[in-house]
Formats: structure tokens, C-alpha cells, sequence
């Protein structure tokens, strides 16, 4: 049986952050009821056609804030998703939360309709830079959402942390990572925030009312935590993600393992068939297309035998493990090794990568310059 | 005969910039040989660069229809580009006319342009007819101008019409002048026909068509000629005249400046200067004909994307077929691939060729900096011809190079001798005099070396003159000169196209520059990239670009997958205009900033 993720996209949020270009709305909890039956629907729609060819293996549940919904629908969702799919036993699924809005309550709820997996958008502990950035919630928050989520019950916890943040410090840095290992926390997600050329904080960087870390201090914010976590037994099994052993998340995984995938709600982008298709943007069109029973896809693209191979090193890459080449080679028909010989030899020679027993993988020190490998590589 | 008496060759002469073209509209206009509504501004100048810029590259013959005390008379004209790198355009047209107009800007007065033209004019027995324009202009010094075209040039202005080409001021005048004082031609028509070729063409259709004056007899369609150059005989399809679009006619005859067709395949066939005769009745001397020109300029000409080398090989032999003073041959750089050698005229005949093969081709072009060619004597008593750098021998082989010397004119407002004058002499100038012509300006000349002038020498000489001075320059001799190549590394490998030929005491400033720029061009790599600027094995200077610190998308998770790989590429695509030079990617457009390190 063929194996599935089943992403759900939460469009709402408390507030929106300035670095934040998901689609994601904060004045239209009006919609939260009609937007919930609309995924439900999608979800009916599409377990017919696929239901009986996969065995569901994560699923997660993003945003925007699925903590914003009401007490009792993300439990519709789940619930939904269980009778139209074939959710297996050790299914890992996600709900992601924000401090903000997480109740005890709503953790509960999760709990019981069989999330075994929390993520907490923490982002930082300094409660001036969680200002500056829109995010609605303090750092106290945070705290508490974890307490609670590990008092419900939730043994497999992800705190988000970002680098790099307007006026961050090294030692921000340093006192969110060792909370965090303090509470024992199983999963760390810390990515250097990407300023996205739409969002509010763009803008401000560039009219010079706020200023950003130099890609050198963010380069070291970035190495510690990874020398830190890693002294601590956490293992980066990809670019931004860190775990302890066998906290790995699957769901992540699957995306850059080139898995199938299929994305529900608002501005879903799903994978099947050697396909990439997306939903429709606009909530209102969503909705609306949704009750005429018809699924709102408005992008559509075939993947070619090239194209998945370009997507399978970048994806690749960015995990630990790298790249099995002999999978690769029966995939794709082509020897990396021979075809890329100058440019691995270039990239060995200069200990930014390493191929051994059959596996070709960036190095610790090269995750950084990670495009720049990857560009040589396809 | 009879006929020949109501025809009139002519060309204008100007220096760049003091109204030719508006005047050749005008002319058009007022003989009513296109009306105003087609008139579209400098008709006569059909390449877009040409109006873009507003010069006249390539010449182009015009007939008009002018009716003076109740006769109609035929008046050719032959627009002529008035760039110094076309002197020798001029020159052609200049020998299928009988007179010359000589447009002087009255606020501007002779230039550099000017008195070369008027001395090829002179040298090829032209009348010509001074004329006056900008008039209208508050800054115009009539007077003044008249006593200096006298003074400088010695021709009489007394009745010199005093026009504005732009408010189509006293144009009949200047049609007048053209109908009384220019010899009309004294051809033979019953003698064997005697063409001369002035200019050629390809037409899609109608293959190389030839522009000619007919001094001789007469030519028709179906006419059997022959090329006396190459003995080559053809039958000719179409004769044709310029008005100022090709019109067939039934035939030209002695005096007649048109077109002949004659299903030619190749331009290279039609060669410019040669004389047309017929091949059942050849005339026994052909006419003088003109001097090979010679390239001046050298530069590589390559692709961003190499695989295009012939799409660039096609473009370089369509523009050689309209203009034969490109010289090509092929050349491979270890850094920028498969390409050309190519020779110029000068710097302006440079820059539009590599802009025609831009835009009327559709290929995106790197050139080298600009080189001259050098007499590089060896020990062992050889002497090789080298434009470009890195095919000079090793030091140890040469017993001296010689390099181009150009002899300047520089005319100039007295207020800017000063600063003219540093400039000449941080070029490696040698005074040679100084003339004041009126009380507004002084003619400068000096010797200077030609790689000097092609390095930065216009730019310069703009910028300290406020734009009011104007050259002219000819190369005089060849002269011995410590000059070195400066070669480039990086990443400790030499990057042949970057090297050039420079003096020795210019090497040290130059290199450092040179490695300034680079260093700013270059982005970040993997790897620390050392940069040095090296004369033999001694590096003279040494810049470092740092090692690319972060390049990574932080997040990368289902959703947006597609969007990631579009980045990737991206990415992909950027490379395919990088350049790699060992272990080193350096964007094309590196190549080209080093031209302009000021």
C-alpha cells in the first residue's frame, strides 16, 4: 500500500506577524464555521477518489493558528479525516499551536481524537523582539503552553525558535536553547527568518526602521544552536530541524523523501502521482467552490522525470542522511558520481560535502551554503 | 550629355552633432521628395541606433527632384557619417560626388570633424559649399564662424547660406547653391560602362545589391557585367534608384547614382571600390578605387551562453556583408569559450557593432577590453602582429614591442587647455603644438599612443571639457615602448580574458584597479577567492572576496516545494551566464566592467 501525508491548512490566526506571508487572516473568525465544513467537504471529496490507495502515515495540522479554531473542530477534522482515510495505528499527527490561543482544553481535545504531537510557535523568549514582530503572545505564554501540553500528556513536543530576529542576541539565543533542553523538549525547529519580500517587516528593513543581525552574526547564532543542541544529543536531520533520537517528524521527513502528499484547506499545495497541485487562495472562493462539490484547485503541474530529480538532490540535501545514490541511480538512471564527477570532486576536496557507504551528504560545517552546493549538484 | 547637365552628386560633410542629417530632411522635404507626413525625423538614418543615437553610421544615397528657373534637376545626395571612425565612409561617398556641402554649427564653429572632412573633400577634388546652420540659436556667431571657416580653412564664405536645418531656415538656398556652384557630371555615355561601387548591401531578396555611381555608358536589367576585381560576370535583375526607398528604374546611365542587383550571392562579391564594367564591352581602366581600411580596435567578442557560437558566427558574417571594415577570426579563451577576434575602426565602431549584434541578433555579447595591435619583434628576428594579450610570447622571446602612435588634434575652448593638457600628458602625450584659431578656441595636437585612446581617452576628455572638446586622431607610426602584460589570477589561475597590454608605469595602477573592480563584481563563492593582478611571475596587486557565509532556505517544507525548485532553477539559470575560470564562477558582466574602471 502506498504511503500518504495529509497536511491541513488553519487559515486564522489572533493577530498576523510582520514576517508572516502565509495566507492567514485575523478579522475573519466569522468564516471559522463555514471554512471547517468546507474542509471537511474537501476531505470527503478527496478520500473517494484516493481513500482506499494509501495508508495515511502523518498527519498535520498548520497555519495560520489551528489553536484559534473553536473547542470541537479540529476533533471534526480529525474525525473526518479518520473515516475517509486509512489513518494507521502509529500515525504521527500534529497539531501546531500558539501560545496565544492554546487552551488546556483544546490540548485535551487533541489528545482524545489521537494527536500524539504538539508544536509550539515559541519563536523567541524576549518579549520586546515578540512585540516588535506582531506576534500576540509573551514569552510567559510559551512557557505555559508547554507546561500545559506536557501536563495533557504530549510526549513528542517541537518548539519553533527563530534566528536571526531584529535586535536578537546571541544570548536570547543561548537562554531560549537551554529552556528548552531544560523542559526536555523532544523536537527544536530553529530557522533563520527569511524576510519575505510582501510582509510588513520587509518594508521596515528596508526604510531602515528596523535593522537585522549581519548574515555573519546570524551564521554564528545558527552554529551555536547547532553545537549546542548536538552536545546536548540532539541530531539536525535537516537544515533547521533538531530531535532527540526517534523524534524525528516523520511528516517533515516525507516532504524531502520526494513522499506523496495531500494538502487540505486554504492554498494546500499537494503531491501525488508525480504531480504538485495547489488550492485556491481566497477564502471566500475556496468556500464557495467547496459546496459546489468542486475541488478549488487553481495550479496544476506535471513534474517531469528532470524537474524530480533536481527536487529529489535539493530536497535530499537538506537531511542528514543525504542522499542514497544507488536509489537515485535506479530512479533516475544516472550516476551521480560519474555525471557530477569534477563538481563532487570540487565539493570533497574543499569539505563541503562527503559520499560514503553510498550516501553523498553536506557536511555539518556546509549546511549553511547548502543553495550553493545544491546548484552544482543539479 | 544634355542630360547630365540637370544632375548634381553631392554629400554633406559635418562634424558630428552640427546638423547633417536634420539638413538632409530638410532637403528631402523641401524638394518634396517624401512628404511631411512620412517624414519621419532623419529619414536617412534607417538603423535604430542611428536615430537612437543620433548619428549616421552607414552612408546613404538619396534622389531628389529640385525645378530651378523652370528646369528640373536631378540632385543626388549622399548622407555620410561623421564620426571619426568613419572617416573612411566619408571618404567612399566622396568619390562618386562632384561637390560637397559643409555644415558648420554657428555656435560651435570648425571642429575636429570638420577640417578632416573638408580635407578629404579637397584631396578628392570636390567643390564645396560652406553652410552656416544653427543660425536661430541666441549662442549662433555667424560672423565669427564665417571669418574662422576662412581663416582655418580658406574657403570663401561671402555667399555661404546662412540656414537653420531644424526651423527649415533658407533650405532653398541652400538647393540653389547646390544647382549653381556644384560641377554637374562629364561622364561618357557612349563610351563602355565604368561603375563605381560606394557602398553594397544584402537584401533577402534580391541578394547583394551594390550602390554606384555610373561614370560611363549605362546599365539595365538583363545587362551583362562584370566585377573587375574578381572577373566575376553576372546578370544584372534590377537597376534601381534611391528615393529614399529603392524604386527599380529602367536604367542609369553616366552621371546616375543608384543600386544594381544581379542575384549576387555574397556581399564579399560586391566589393567596395571596385568598378562595375560591362562584360561584353569592359572599359579598359578601372577607376582608383579606395584603401583597404584598416581596424584600428581589437576586441574578443564571446557569448554569455556558448552554445549560440553560430548564431554569433551567422550575425558577424550578415553585418561584415554590410560592412566590410569588420574583421573577424575566430578565438578561444580558456575562460569565456568559443568566440571571436574582432577589429574595429575605433571605440564608437566598436560599441555599435557589439549593440547591433545585441539587439538585431538577439545574443547577449561579453567583450574583452579593447586592445590595439602591437609589432612584437622576437630574438630570433620574427615579428608578429598581436591585438591580443594573451597570445603574446613569453618575455624571454621578445626583443621589443612596438605600439601604435596616434597623432591627435584636440580643439578646445581655452578654458579647458589645462585640464586637457594633464590629460594628454597622464596619457603618455607628447606636446607636439598649440594654435589658437580665435579667441574661442585652440587647437591642441599631440602624439599619444593608441592603446591610451582606446582605453578611456574620449571619456576623459569629455568630462575635463565640459563636452566642448572634439578630436581627431590618425595613426602615424609605430614606436618602441616598455609595455607589459598585466595578467589576472584568480583563485592562483590566470584568467586569459582578462589580461591586457599596458606601459610599465601605468601596470601598477591599472592592475590595482583592475582588482578593486573585480572584487566588487564577483560575488561571494564557497571558498575565499584571492584576486591578483600579476606582470610576470611578480604580483603587483591582491584583493581577497570572502567566503560566502549563508546561502540557504531555512525553511523548506511541503507547501511550497515548487516555488523552492523555481528558486533552484533560478539559480540554475544564473549560473548559465556565470563564467567558470578554474574553480572560480564569475558573472559575465564582470567581464565587461573592467572596460570602465574610473
Amino acid at each position: 500500500m502506498k504511503k500518504l501525508s495529509i497536511y491541513v491548512h488553519i487559515p486564522f490566526c489572533l493577530s498576523k506577524c510582520t514576517y508572516c506571508n502565509f495566507i492567514s487572516f485575523c478579522n475573519k473568525s466569522d468564516k471559522m464555521d463555514a471554512y471547517v465544513q468546507a474542509v471537511c467537504n474537501e476531505i470527503k471529496l478527496r478520500g473517494k477518489e484516493h481513500g482506499k490507495f494509501f495508508d495515511v502515515t502523518s498527519v498535520y495540522i498548520g497555519g495560520g493558528s489551528p489553536s484559534v479554531l473553536k473547542e470541537g473542530q479540529i476533533a471534526k477534522i480529525m474525525t473526518e479525516i479518520k473515516n475517509n482515510f486509512r489513518v494507521l495505528q502509529n500515525c504521527e499527527i500534529t497539531i501546531e499551536c500558539n501560545p496565544g490561543s492554546v487552551t488546556e482544553k483544546k490540548l485535551l481535545e487533541y489528545k482524545l481524537v489521537g494527536a500524539n504531537r504538539i508544536s509550539i510557535g515559541g519563536q523567541t523568549l524576549n518579549n520586546d523582539i515578540l512585540r516588535i514582530l506582531g506576534r500576540g503572545h509573551t514569552a510567559d505564554d510559551t512557557k505555559e503552553a508547554i507546561k500545559l501540553a506536557q501536563k495533557v500528556g504530549f510526549e513528542n513536543i517541537n518548539v519553533d525558535m527563530i534566528l536571526a530576529l531584529p535586535h536578537q542576541k546571541m544570548s536570547d539565543i543561548k537562554k531560549m536553547a537551554k529552556f528548552l533542553i531544560k523542559k526536555k523538549i523532544q523536537h527544536i525547529s530553529a530557522y533563520s527568518l527569511i524576510l519575505e519580500p510582501t510582509t510588513p517587516l520587509f518594508r521596515q528593513v528596508k526604510n531602515k526602521q528596523i535593522t537585522l543581525p549581519t548574515e555573519d552574526e546570524s551564521v554564528e547564532m545558527y552554529n551555536y544552536v547547532f553545537d549546542f543542541l548536538k552536545k546536548k544529543g540532539y541530531n539536525r536531520y535537516e537544515v533547521s530541524n533538531f530531535s532527540l533520537p526517534d523524534y524525528e517528524s516523520k511528516h517533515n521527513l516525507n516532504y524531502w523523501q520526494m513522499g506523496e502528499y495531500l494538502a487540505f484547506g486554504l492554498a494546500g499545495h499537494s503531491f501525488l502521482n508525480n504531480t504538485r497541485f495547489a488550492n485556491t487562495e481566497k477564502l471566500e472562493e475556496y468556500i464557495d467552490s467547496i459546496e459546489q462539490g468542486k475541488l478549488p484547485i487553481v495550479s496544476k503541474e506535471k513534474i517531469n522525470a528532470n524537474q524530480r530529480k533536481d527536487e529529489t538532490i535539493m530536497l535530499a540535501l537538506r537531511t542528514s542522511e543525504g542522499l542514497n545514490l544507488k536509489e537515485f541511480d535506479n530512479a533516475f538512471h544516472c550516476n551521480l558520481l560519474t555525471d557530477k564527477k569534477k563538481e563532487i570532486e570540487f565539493l570533497t576536496n574543499h569539505n563541503f560535502i562527503s559520499v560514503k557507504r553510498g550516501y553523498l551528504r553536506v557536511n555539518d560545517n556546509a549546511f549553511y551554503v547548502l543553495n550553493s552546493i545544491i546548484a552544482k549538484l543539479v | 550629355m544634355d542630360r547630365q547637365k540637370n544632375i548634381r552628386n553631392f554629400c554633406i560633410i559635418a562634424h558630428i552633432d552640427h546638423g547633417k542629417s536634420t539638413l538632409a530632411d530638410r532637403l528631402i522635404e523641401k524638394t518634396g521628395t517624401l512628404s511631411t507626413r512620412d517624414l519621419t525625423e532623419q529619414v536617412l538614418d534607417s538603423m535604430d541606433i542611428e536615430r537612437e543615437r543620433g548619428i549616421t553610421i552607414k552612408l546613404t544615397p538619396t534622389r531628389m527632384f529640385y525645378t530651378y528657373e523652370g528646369e528640373e534637376y536631378i540632385l543626388n545626395l549622399i548622407d555620410t557619417p561623421g564620426h571619426v571612425d568613419f572617416t573612411y565612409e566619408v571618404s567612399r561617398s566622396l568619390k562618386a560626388c562632384e561637390g560637397a556641402i559643409l555644415v558648420v554649427d554657428a555656435t560651435q564653429g570648425v571642429q575636429a570633424q570638420t577640417l578632416a572632412n573638408v580635407y578629404l573633400a579637397l584631396e578628392n577634388d570636390l567643390t564645396i559649399i560652406p553652410v552656416i546652420n544653427k543660425i536661430d540659436l541666441p549662442s549662433a556667431r555667424v560672423e565669427e564662424v564665417k571669418k574662422e571657416i576662412e581663416d582655418v580653412i580658406g574657403i570663401d564664405c561671402t555667399d555661404a547660406p546662412l540656414i537653420s536645418a531644424k526651423e527649415g531656415i533658407n533650405i532653398e538656398k541652400v538647393l540653389e547653391s547646390i544647382v549653381l556652384n556644384i560641377p554637374h557630371p562629364t561622364g561618357k555615355q557612349d563610351e563602355p560602362l565604368k561603375t563605381l561601387i560606394f557602398d553594397s548591401y544584402y537584401d533577402n531578396f534580391k541578394g547583394a545589391v551594390s550602390l554606384v555611381r555610373v561614370f560611363d555608358g549605362e546599365v539595365k536589367a538583363g545587362s551583362k557585367i562584370k566585377m573587375m576585381k574578381t572577373n566575376k560576370t553576372y546578370d544584372v535583375t534590377e537597376v534601381g534608384v534611391f528615393c529614399p526607398q529603392p524604386k527599380a528604374v529602367e536604367k542609369l546611365s553616366s552621371g546616375d547614382v543608384g543600386y544594381i542587383a544581379a542575384s549576387i550571392k555574397n556581399v564579399s562579391e560586391t566589393k567596395v571600390g571596385d568598378t562595375i564594367t560591362s562584360s561584353e564591352n569592359p572599359t579598359a581602366e578601372p577607376l582608383s578605387g579606395y584603401k583597404d581600411v584598416k581596424p584600428m580596435v581589437y576586441c574578443g567578442v564571446f557569448l554569455t551562453d556558448g552554445a549560440r557560437y553560430n548564431d554569433l558566427k551567422d550575425a558577424l558574417e550578415k553585418l561584415k556583408l554590410n560592412d566590410d571594415s569588420i574583421q573577424y577570426s575566430p578565438e578561444v579563451s580558456s575562460a569565456l569559450g568559443f568566440g571571436f577576434r574582432c577589429g574595429f575602426l575605433g571605440l564608437l565602431h566598436l560599441e555599435i557593432i557589439t549593440e547591433r549584434l545585441e539587439r538585431e541578433f538577439n545574443l547577449d555579447i561579453i567583450t574583452t577590453a579593447p586592445s590595439v595591435s602591437y609589432k612584437v619583434y622576437k630574438n630570433d628576428g620574427e615579428m608578429l602582429e598581436i591585438s591580443n594579450p594573451s597570445a603574446l610570447p613569453p618575455v624571454v622571446e621578445i626583443e621589443r614591442i612596438e605600439e601604435p602612435i596616434a597623432s591627435v588634434s584636440i580643439y578646445t575652448p581655452p578654458t579647458y587647455v589645462g585640464n586637457i593638457m594633464e590629460l594628454c600628458q597622464g596619457k603618455r602625450g607628447v606636446y607636439l603644438d598649440m594654435q589658437y584659431l580665435d579667441s574661442n578656441r585652440v587647437l591642441l595636437t599631440y602624439e599619444i599612443p593608441l592603446n591610451e585612446i582606446v582605453y578611456d581617452f574620449f571619456d576623459g576628455l569629455k568630462s575635463r571639457s565640459k563636452g566642448y572638446a572634439s578630436l581627431d586622431y590618425e595613426i602615424n607610426k609605430y614606436q618602441k615602448s616598455d609595455l607589459v602584460k598585466l595578467d589576472i589570477l584568480l583563485n592562483n589561475e590566470k584568467c586569459d580574458a582578462l589580461s591586457i597590454i599596458v606601459h610599465r608605469d601605468q601596470a601598477y595602477n591599472r592592475g590595482k584597479k583592475l582588482a578593486e573592480k573585480l572584487k566588487e563584481v564577483i560575488p561571494r563563492q564557497l571558498f575565499e577567492l584571492p584576486i591578483q593582478a600579476c606582470i610576470g611571475a611578480k604580483v603587483i596587486a591582491r584583493e581577497t572576496v570572502k567566503a560566502m557565509r549563508k546561502d540557504v532556505l531555512a525553511k523548506c517544507y511541503g507547501g511550497d516545494i515548487s516555488r523552492k525548485r523555481k528558486l533552484l532553477e533560478k539559480q540554475k539559470e544564473g549560473k548559465k551566464r556565470m563564467r567558470q575560470v578554474g574553480s572560480v564562477e564569475i558573472p559575465s558582466e564582470a567581464f565587461m566592467s573592467i572596460l570602465k574602471l574610473d
